[in-house]
């Protein structure tokens, strides 16, 4: 169900977006990891400099977040409509 | 001395009618509908669990992030306007938006439950008031309407439900239901197969986004535990390694029981269409059902240790 089929009754912005929400996430984790390990390494500079590249991505995350989730909300309406029962009058 | 006894055409073609319609009437088993019914139920309430956990990072992150800046705007965070049950904030945090969320796909499940309950009732064949499908069918659309009107209070729209609204085919469950004929409850339930997809789809996609959500989630706790642990004034060095196990333990959790419950919602239309299968002539093993079944239980196993962690 999920890619091609998905597209059926999701909606496009959920098919665009979700994937790149999660890319972001994935990519907020790495630079996250990164940043440790110069902390780690006594990188101060790079680590400093990771984390607010981490920070932008957490903004940008937030944004698509909210997209996402009001495109499967509106999804999820539409589904309701269509399954209200028994047909009122 | 032998009689001829003639038998009138009509003692022939009546019992022969009898058994070409027990031949053509599959018999109704109400065991595939009731394995649905049940593995339905785990799903749906592994589904919301994880959501549940989606809520309570996400409202973990927010703290953090609130917490780390002495300048955030709290007017933001605090009741603007508070009349009588009503009451408004001037910004919705993350964690609120997934909390709404969570109430949508709660009402949304309580509808679905209801259909394959109905199913359920319907195959047995119990005999039922009318009054009682009828309770039942109202409370399966007072489950989709307070859905419905969950998601508006999030959108903060007007209420859009028209008037005629309605496409999920009960109504041909009831014809059934007066003419009790397997080759009825068959065609309604492939007229409902287009909606069982649907809602297949949108569980998969509220799985992706739970997957990616505590993705976002785990970096932000993270990055707040690294912060505490950096900073010598704070206490509780054990304390915090802790809460990186712990954090690392949930992600793992996480993720096999979002795995498995993507197994099951996968599933889910291929079994619904099972069921319609079943009541065919010559029916072959529903083998689409029995699968559900396993993913069901793997996720009902998840969800119990994750209520037993908790």
């Amino acid at each position: 169900m999920k890619g091609k089929d998905a597209k059926k009754t999701t909606g496009d912005l959920t098919v665009l977006s979700l994937p790149l929400l999660e890319s972001l996430s994935e990519s907020r984790i790495a630079i996250l990891f990164l940043a440790r390990q110069a902390k780690e390494a006594k990188n101060n500079a790079l680590a400093k400099e990771l984390t607010v590249r981490g920070q932008s991505l957490r903004t940008e995350i937030a944004r698509l977040r909210r997209s996402v989730l009001n495109d499967w909300s509106k999804e999820t309406k539409r589904l309701i409509a269509q399954a209200g029962w028994p047909r009122p009058g | 001395m032998r009689r001829e006894v003639y038998f009138p055409l009509g003692f022939w073609v009546a019992p022969l009618g009898m058994i070409l319609c027990l031949a053509a009437c599959a018999p109704l088993r109400p065991a595939p509908f009731q394995t649905f019914e049940t593995a339905v139920a785990n799903g749906q309430k592994g589904l919301a669990a994880e959501m549940a956990r989606d809520v309570e990072w996400t409202r973990e992150s927010d703290v953090d992030a609130l917490a780390d800046s002495k300048d955030a705007p709290l007017s933001q965070y605090m009741l603007k306007d508070a009349q009588g049950y009503a009451w408004s904030m001037p910004a919705t945090a993350p964690h609120w938006e997934a909390r709404l969320t969570l109430r949508a796909l709660e009402d949304l499940n309580a509808g679905f439950l209801g259909y394959t309950q109905l199913l359920t009732r319907v195959a047995q064949g119990v005999p039922q008031e009318s009054e009682d499908l009828e309770a039942l069918a109202a409370a399966i659309n007072k489950n989709l309407r307070d859905a419905g009107d969950t998601i508006l209070q999030a959108k903060n729209r007007p209420n859009l439900f028209p008037a005629g609204a309605a496409a999920f085919s009960s109504e041909s469950l009831l014809a059934f239901k007066r003419q009790g004929r397997a080759k009825k409850l068959r065609a309604a339930v492939q007229e409902n197969q287009p909606w069982v997809e649907s809602y297949a789809t949108q569980g998969l996609t509220l799985i992706d986004i739970i997957r990616a959500d505590l993705k976002a989630a785990y970096a932000d706790r993270m990055e707040s535990i690294h912060a505490r642990w950096d900073d010598k004034r704070a206490p509780g060095r054990n304390t915090l390694a802790r809460s990186i196990f712990n954090l690392n333990a949930e992600y793992a959790d996480a993720m096999d029981s979002l795995k498995a419950l993507s197994l099951f919602y996968n599933g889910l239309p291929k079994a619904h269409a099972d069921l319609a299968e079943g009541l065919a002539r010559n029916a072959k093993p529903q083998k689409a059902l029995t699968d559900l079944a396993a993913f069901a239980d793997q996720v009902a196993r998840r969800t119990r240790e994750l209520e037993k962690a908790r």
